[in-house]
């Protein structure tokens, strides 16, 4: 049986008593890829800050992998890239390789150093986002794309289990957008790495969504595989978006 | 000068004192000005002020502290200030910006209470306000030693971690780090170099001392060490030739520190601007 890498189990989260997430039940599996959509304020940034535990739900359990989420702690297994990644502040002075070698630092005890495994991790982790040449810029110095790709090998550095991406390509122009998937496609086939991305244009990751978690108003509207997703209009009272469903050997 | 540093202990104090503050200030500094916490340095030195007063009006009342160096007292209410920054922080979360002047007001509301109910202050309210070379005293020396000490020993221990947490702390938290935590132990090392570094530069000017090295670094490097050791520079320079200058002009330490800090600043912009002017004409050359 596949492992369970996520599982919310009628999970509930309010602001200021206000629902931004009712009553959501999800199970993914370890190698899923999991796409997540839905209107602006659905709930999509709550339900991905509630895995990640930055938020408590009032109600329900999270889980990940296998563990309560209070009782998970090798913290190193997931990596996380922002919608906010990019609007950092771009004066900060540090450099791409600094920025890269944060990723490592949460595996990293007191007094500890960057050993060579760490440095290894670290130009590996550049080399495969095609930014190695870049390692001594500053981070703010790049242009928006390659700047998205830095914090992507941070995100990849410590070579995690579950990557999750809430709306990453937020300010990335239509050029760099490319580049951008053209990385996670390398990155999907190059490692067995569970995805959650949170995105608004399901048809640049068609070949490599497994499953499609749409939120409507904070409700768990479908969460079906890609196929069946792209069938919803004519079926389901929620307005699926536009997919054209390419026909994978091994696609739910 | 440098005879009359031999012969007068109180000079040596002084240099001692502005040597360490010009190392701690900037040290910490660097990570205050990239948290975007540069204003919250000068609510702290006001809050400071504050008390120091209360420790001299005290002092007129009560043996204890009459014998007292108002500095403890000072940074002991400095700590406490930075425990209630954040907790109004946290209070006004869309405002953050308001926990500042509320402080600023209170402790300056304080220290005029204090001072004025304190006729006969043995220190001279110029001194407090903008420093001075005489007020360095060997127990404020012990004092200053063991904040440098402090910090030099969060910097070293807490660096990478604290980098991530100015950088990026939505990250910061997700990785694993104790980022509440890390930020309480950082407040509490900033709300001490505050506190220490009054007795040379005053409270008025403080937060030009922690801020102004740091800002003339940032303009031309590229990584957060580089950035950390260019402000250091810049530091020992302001501190160290204020003070002579300040000396020999029979002037308060604390404006010609914070002028020279301007002064280099300004010279680093320059430089800049004749870089970038130079760049443009290689260009254009080669066009």
């Amino acid at each position: 049986m596949t492992t369970s890498v996520v599982k919310l189990d009628h999970v509930s989260y309010y602001y200021d008593g206000t629902a931004a997430l009712r009553d959501v039940s999800i199970d993914i599996k370890q190698g899923d890829f999991v796409a997540i959509v839905g209107e602006n304020g659905s709930g999509k940034s709550t339900l991905i800050r509630t895995i990640l535990g930055l938020l408590s739900p009032q109600a329900g359990t999270v889980e990940l992998f296998g563990r309560p989420q209070g009782q998970f702690k090798d913290k190193s297994r997931i990596s996380y890239v922002s919608q906010k990644a990019a609007s950092f502040n771009s004066g900060f002075p540090v450099t791409v390789e600094e920025v890269v070698a944060m990723g490592r630092y949460g595996r990293l005890g007191l007094f500890k150093r960057l050993n060579m495994e760490d440095k290894a991790a670290i130009q590996n982790a550049l080399e495969t986002v095609n930014m190695w040449q870049y390692r001594n810029r500053k981070i703010g110095s790049l242009s928006g794309g390659q700047q998205q790709r830095v914090f992507i090998a941070r995100a990849i550095v410590n070579q995690p289990d579950l990557l999750i991406l809430d709306e990453p390509t937020v300010g990335v122009d239509q050029k760099h957008l490319r580049d951008f998937y053209e990385v996670l496609h390398l990155l999907r086939e190059q490692t067995s790495c569970t995805f959650i991305l949170v995105t608004h244009d399901l048809n640049v990751v068609t070949d490599l969504v497994t499953k499609v978690v749409h939120l409507d108003r904070g409700r768990m509207a479908c969460n079906c595989g890609l196929k069946e997703y792209s069938e919803l209009g004519e079926l389901a009272a929620i307005k699926p978006y536009p997919v054209k469903v390419l026909v994978h050997e091994g696609m739910s | 000068m440098i005879a009359d540093l031999l012969t007068y202990s109180f000079l040596r104090y002084a240099f001692v004192a502005a040597v360490v503050i010009g190392f701690t200030a900037p040290l910490i500094g660097s990570f205050v000005v990239v948290r975007r916490m540069s204003l919250i340095a000068d609510a702290l030195s006001h809050v400071t002020l504050a008390g120091i007063s209360f420790s001299l009006f005290l002092g007129q009342y009560v043996l204890f502290f009459s014998d007292l160096n108002p500095l403890y007292l000072g940074t002991l209410v400095s700590v406490l200030a930075a425990l209630g920054l954040d907790w109004l922080r946290n209070k006004y979360v869309h405002f953050q910006e308001l926990s500042i002047p509320i402080m600023m007001s209170a402790g300056m509301g304080l220290s005029a209470i204090f001072i004025s109910l304190s006729r006969g202050f043995s220190v001279d309210l110029s001194t407090l306000l903008f420093g001075s070379i005489s007020a360095v005293s060997p127990s404020d020396i012990g004092l200053i030693l063991a904040v440098a000490l402090i910090t030099v020993i969060v910097i070293v221990v807490f660096y990478k971690q604290l980098l991530f947490l100015s950088f990026d702390e939505e990250q910061a938290k997700v990785s694993g780090l104790p980022s509440t935590l890390l930020h309480m132990l950082f407040m509490f090392v900033v709300a001490l170099v505050i506190a220490v570094s009054m007795r040379i530069v005053g409270t008025l000017l403080v937060s030009s001392l922690i801020t102004l090295p740091v800002a003339a670094a940032l303009r031309f490097t590229n990584s957060f060490k580089q950035t950390i050791v260019w402000a250091i520079v810049f530091g020992e320079f302001a501190t160290i030739g204020g003070l002579v200058l300040a000396y020999e002009l029979d002037v308060a330490p604390g404006g010609v520190i914070v002028l020279l800090a301007v002064l280099i600043l300004a010279a680093v912009m320059l430089f800049e601007k004749i870089g970038s002017l130079r760049k443009k004409e290689v260009l254009h050359e080669t066009d």
